[in-house]
């Protein structure tokens, strides 16, 4: 068990030094959902004032929600391209 | 003058039939719009309920982003192609020949406003089938189709610019986030009198593919808008020419140095 731990903090230390230091994986994976996310709060914050829209903190915060997940799903992408 | 529009339909011809043979290259700009077309006229169409929207079909209103989006896939994947030759040699070889330098450049761009065509009329196959009417009638498809030819040469030219500049797919690879910054910051989504954010409404009223999508929108929901026509006719030849000098600089350029 002990040594099993040991391997997969290694294996995660790896993997957070080449995302970490490296441009590639790094920069797209904060730009993109957060550019998604200033495009659309940005053009899209209308739907707010849609009859039946109750998201109760409101667009941006309902559009945060859908940027975390592509968030994880862009970071899960540049592990996989790293192996 | 007949053999440079020879030489310029066998190079065009070269660059459909190269697309063509990848289905990669030909699947993508085809499927990748129509799914994001479905996506956002399913998860949309509440907001045709807002008061003062064009349409009570998000579907027709949001299918003039296709025809955006694929005339900038195609010439990105056919500019990357372009840039391919650079690398491999084929268009120092070719400068070898009786072949002009303009000829090169014009070939490559007819070969992508044959692509962009053929897409465009899938769009419009695809938006009929799932009850898209146009407006503006059959003579408004034909002026879509033109419309469509503009706006990719535009990108076309603008990518060739690129590949000529760089000679590297990668950095050819690399415009299609910087064409997509474009896309998603334009009236993509909402018509601009009714995007609510100030700095937004701005940046979309600035942003000349905001002209190019509200051209092409306005033949499908308003009819014969001759001002929307005019502003995207204008944004459309105004990025073909500024492309085309750029490309032709760049073509000369690459060919002194061979």
């Amino acid at each position: 068990m002990k040594d099993t731990l040991a391997v997969a903090r290694g294996v995660s230390w790896r993997v957070l030094h080449m995302f970490f230091t490296n441009p590639a994986f790094l920069l797209p994976s904060l730009a993109f959902p957060l550019f998604f996310f200033t495009a659309f709060v940005g053009g899209l914050s209308r739907i707010s004032q849609v009859p039946g829209f109750d998201f109760p903190t409101g667009y941006t915060a309902f559009q945060f929600v859908f940027v975390l997940l592509q968030a994880s799903g862009d970071d899960t992408v540049s592990i996989v391209m790293m192996r | 003058m007949n053999i440079a529009l020879l030489q310029t339909a066998a190079l065009g011809h070269r660059a459909v039939v190269r697309t063509a043979r990848q289905p990669a290259n030909v699947v993508f700009p085809l499927v990748f719009p129509m799914l994001l077309l479905a996506v956002n006229s399913g998860g949309l169409q509440s907001a045709t309920r807002l008061p003062g929207f064009p349409t009570d079909s998000f579907l027709a209103f949001a299918l003039a982003v296709p025809f955006v989006q694929g005339a900038l896939l195609a010439t990105i994947n056919a500019n990357v192609e372009f840039a391919r030759d650079i690398q491999t040699g084929f268009l120092n070889r070719l400068a070898l020949t009786p072949v002009r330098g303009i000829v090169l450049l014009l070939g490559q761009l007819g070969g992508l406003m044959t692509i962009a065509v053929i897409q465009a009329v899938f769009y419009l196959v695809v938006g009929y089938a799932f009850g898209v009417r146009l407006a503006s009638g059959v003579g408004g498809a034909f002026m879509l189709l033109l419309l469509e030819i503009v706006i990719a040469l535009g990108f076309a030219a603008l990518g060739s610019w690129a590949a000529l500049r760089t000679g590297s797919t990668e950095a050819v690879q690399g415009l299609f986030p910087v064409f997509f910054v474009f896309l998603f910051l334009s009236s993509m989504n909402m018509p601009r009198n009714l995007i609510q954010a100030d700095w937004f409404r701005w940046v979309a009223t600035v942003n000349p593919v905001s002209y190019l999508v509200e051209a092409v929108r306005s033949l499908v929901i308003e009819g014969w808008n001759w001002e929307a026509l005019a502003l995207g006719f204008a944004a459309a030849g105004a990025l073909s020419v500024i492309g085309f000098v750029l490309s032709a600089h760049a073509l000369y350029r690459r060919l002194e140095r061979t």
